[in-house]
């Protein structure tokens, strides 16, 4: 921490290497939050001059730091010109919603939501995500397990997060034919939420581990939770794709049925979820069998 | 039996059916038919998007107020999307499974603060 000319504080933060969307990715941000948390009215400069790749979703995850810590005046130095024009592409809001044309249609507008907005939030999903040509033809039904997941998360922050705004972004990998979409929130992190509900006094991981188990959910009103998560599992095991949480101090990651949890390391005050759905998939998601409305089991 | 035709498209104002608030608002309808014993039929026609937190609200509520057999001969779905029947009858398995373990609490409860 430093005084800039005119007497100001200013903390730099520099940024590592690479920003990858994973355990050392959601750590680094997290190591952000951290410095950036007890800080007020002060300038922070975030300088990139070392960062040589920032995964575009995870925008969403530095939006939402730079959101907690709103009374800051927050600075992005160094930038590579190619970094610069990812994140603009995003119209990630740093730049006052400035953007560029996305020629390659690569990337997922980052966008800050009121937690109540969902039915916004579904529209730019529509349009934003799931109507591209540049995405390889994907079926219907793969499109709207994709929205349908998304939604699920999104609604999830809302009702266990407790917070004011949700952020995503996304970032479309065509050599990879992977999109990844990350959805964040500052509120209850899910070991608070778990805590609460257990009475125990557990990590981030064993929150995560308990949390993840199919049907379980904090919720003791007269409203069911706990199976939106299994359905999502479920379908990304079908799908391919990968499944990371990150939250207070644990994180957890399932891909192809097999998950892990690990300590994250350091304290992150929220929820980030990033999705990553295999867009070349030719599975079927019809059902086996044809089932009568008359045949609903009530 | 009086029938009354509930329209979730209607009831959402559009073809997603993805919030809570829109779940508490279809449950609050199926629930004043219900009382006054109603045959309630919800038409699902034009509803493309059908997710779990809105299914829960609507339709997994219910069963904290009525039991299986009651709901069986008071409630029909139509035009519900093929590929959305498999996310109902897993929200309805749910939500029976929940208030079965959430009475087994409140029996335990009830049960240890009798012991005292």
């Amino acid at each position: 921490m430093f005084a800039d000319c005119c007497g100001y504080l200013m903390l730099k933060i520099q940024l590592p290497h690479r920003i990858d969307s994973d355990h050392q990715g959601f750590a680094s941000l997290a190591d952000i939050y951290q410095k950036v948390k007890p800080c007020q009215f002060e300038t922070i400069q975030l300088d990139f001059q070392n960062t040589t790749w920032f995964d575009a979703n995870m925008l969403a995850m530095l939006g939402a730091i730079v959101e907690s810590a709103w009374t800051n005046d927050f600075e992005m130095v160094n930038l590579k010109p190619a970094q610069e024009k990812i994140f603009k592409k995003t119209r990630y809001s740093y730049f006052g919603g400035e953007s560029l044309p996305d020629r390659y249609q690569t990337t997922v507008e980052y966008r800050k939501y009121k937690v109540y907005d969902i039915g916004s939030f579904e529209k730019y999903l529509e349009k934003k995500l799931l109507t591209r040509s540049e995405i390889p033809a994907m079926s219907i039904l793969l499109k709207k397990r994709i929205k349908e997941s998304i939604l699920e998360i999104f609604d999830n922050a809302r009702t266990h997060g407790k917070c004011e705004f949700i952020f995503s972004c996304g970032q479309y990998y065509p050599r990879k034919e992977r999109l990844d979409f990350t959805i964040v929130d500052i509120g209850r992190t899910i070991r608070k939420n778990v805590r609460d509900y257990k009475q125990e006094n557990i990590s981030g991981k064993e929150a995560l581990d308990w949390a993840v188990k199919e049907n379980t959910t904090t919720r003791k009103d007269n409203i069911p939770g706990g199976l939106g998560f299994t359905l999502i599992r479920d379908f990304l095991c079908q799908n391919g794709g990968k499944i990371q949480i990150a939250s207070a101090d644990g994180y957890w990651y399932e891909k192809e049925d097999i998950s892990h949890s690990h300590d994250l390391g350091v304290f992150f005050g929220g929820t980030a979820v990033n999705l990553e759905f295999n867009v070349n998939d030719q599975s079927s998601y019809y059902l086996a069998s044809e089932i009568k409305d008359t045949e609903i089991p009530f | 039996m009086d029938r009354k035709i509930i329209n979730v498209f209607d009831v959402v104002g559009g073809k997603a059916a993805v919030s809570t608030e829109d779940g508490g608002r279809l449950f609050e309808k199926i629930n004043a038919f219900l009382e006054k014993d109603f045959e309630v039929v919800l038409d699902f026609a034009n509803i493309e998007t059908l997710i779990t937190t809105f299914l829960n609200t609507a339709i997994g509520q219910l069963y904290s107020k009525y039991d299986s057999p009651f709901l069986q001969k008071h409630l029909r779905v139509n035009n519900l999307a093929q590929e959305d029947k498999e996310r109902m009858i897993k929200t309805i398995e749910r939500a029976k499974e929940y208030f079965k373990d959430k009475d087994n609490l409140e029996n335990d409860i009830q049960e240890a603060f009798g012991d005292e």
